[in-house]
């Protein structure tokens, strides 16, 4: 099954943001949005809108399946 | 307060209250007695952690509360929920065994189970800390 890729960080560092500002932005923990774009944690469909709105992206910008092996 | 407190705060409480019953449930096995110390500390410990995280998440804002408890944080704790209930389950064997085989006695067995059953998801929980999870 293929797993969730992301573009997080690219596009928080595109906008200027540490992680704890997005993550107060979003209003989430740091770990959270560490987590993420380390691919440790898969957030939920409502997080990774909350996450894309807060980055003025879509969330198919951010996130996307990665191609299986 | 801020989110960051209040998450250091349920953090060391939960770990110190994971510890003191891991302690509590271990001392009853090695000594051979059922209440090794006094039976009132893992109640005792488990209320005051209760009141503690309940008392500060009150005191804090609510967006600093939610972010404490967000879903990363919550994602965590239902697995140290499924790690505790699976721990509660291996109790009824083994213990059962060790009852069979006259290595414990009942009331022992009554002691440990429940000690070692409460500090099974806080000991996650604290191993989800370390990890840099919650």
């Amino acid at each position: 099954m293929a797993g969730l890729a992301n573009e997080l960080r690219a596009h928080r560092v595109q906008r200027g943001l540490t992680q704890a500002e997005l993550a107060e932005a979003v209003g989430v923990s740091r770990k959270t949005i560490n987590t993420i774009e380390n691919r440790v944690f898969v957030p939920s469909t409502l997080l990774a809108l909350r996450i894309a709105r807060c980055l003025g992206a879509s969330v198919h910008d951010i996130f996307m399946l990665e191609e299986d092996d | 307060m801020t989110a960051t407190g209040l998450t250091l705060i349920r953090n060391s409480a939960f770990s110190a209250l994971g510890l003191i019953l891991l302690a509590y449930g271990l001392a009853v096995i090695l000594t051979g007695q059922p209440d090794p110390v006094s039976p009132i500390i893992p109640g005792a410990a488990s209320a005051i952690t209760a009141l503690l995280v309940t008392a500060t998440a009150r005191a804090a804002t609510a967006k600093a509360a939610r972010i404490t408890w967000d879903e990363l944080t919550r994602s965590e704790w239902a697995r140290a929920m499924q790690t505790g209930w699976w721990v509660a389950v291996w109790m009824y064997p083994v213990f059962g065994l060790a009852l069979f085989t006259d290595l414990v006695t009942p009331a022992q067995t009554f002691a440990a189970m429940g000690t070692l059953t409460g500090a099974a998801p806080f000991l996650w929980f604290l191993l989800a800390w370390l990890r840099g999870r919650v």
